[in-house]
């Protein structure tokens, strides 16, 4: 069983490997922020494995809750700040998911 | 390899195939909108065997509810988190990728659902 959950968490470092490429390349900031989310998730699910496979549980799983915590408050924190800067751009108040459709957009270029 | 091993091997391995379906449409797809939709979903399906594979595996003791815990954690913030960042890249007038035959007879009818830039040009990656 731990060749299988060694495999694995191989596999799943190759994903985040592989998952840079967005970070790296990606055209927008919100890629190189979804890029960081889904490294985040991954993580989270490596910590776990890591934990089984060395028959350690415990104390990786607490890393691991950390870890899906602090990810979060991340991702959250530097969007809503984005949208924060977006609204400030348009000089507009645009609270509600309805209301963003009825102003103008402005074009603001993303910082690439 | 007791039968609760070979039990969580099918969650596994969909877990893997799942998470490694959320790594190509985050690498694959057109534009952030779609690899929003691949990571939001996949991932958190993807993870949410793997851990539950781990619970079949490890057995009932407090290992496994910290599992159950983290579970239920990134099923319940790992959509919120890319919804979150979504909104703010549909507010801020992203690019919406639209299939090339259908350019010229959709652009008017996305200007009006997202007020976008008026050439949806989008295209490759």
């Amino acid at each position: 069983m731990t060749e299988i959950l060694v495999g694995l968490g191989t596999f799943i470092a190759l994903l985040i490997t592989v998952s840079f490429y967005r970070i790296l390349v990606g055209p927008t900031l919100y890629d190189r922020l979804l890029g960081v989310g889904a490294i985040g998730t991954y993580a989270v699910i490596l910590l776990a494995l890591i934990g089984f496979i060395f028959d350690r549980p415990s104390g990786f799983l607490d890393l691991a809750i950390t870890y899906a915590i602090l990810n979060f408050v991340g991702v959250v924190a530097i969007a809503k700040f984005l949208d924060l800067e977006t609204a400030q751009g348009q000089a507009t108040q645009s609270e509600g998911p309805q209301e963003w459709a009825a102003e103008d957009v402005s074009e603001q270029e993303e910082p690439a | 390899m007791t039968l609760m091993d070979w039990a969580s091997l099918p969650f596994l391995f969909a877990g893997a195939f799942f998470l490694f379906v959320s790594a190509a449409g985050l690498i694959r797809l057109p534009d952030f909108f779609s690899r929003a939709h691949a990571v939001g979903k996949s991932e958190t399906l993807g993870s949410f065997l793997i851990l539950v594979g781990l619970i079949l595996h490890h057995g009932l003791v407090l290992e496994s509810g910290k599992l159950l815990l983290i579970t239920l954690f990134i099923a319940i913030t790992n959509p919120t988190g890319i919804h979150t960042l979504t909104r703010a890249a549909l507010r801020a007038g992203q690019d919406i990728w639209i299939q090339p035959q259908d350019r010229g007879r959709r652009a008017k009818e996305v200007q009006a659902t997202a007020d976008d830039s008026p050439a949806p040009t989008g295209g490759g990656s």
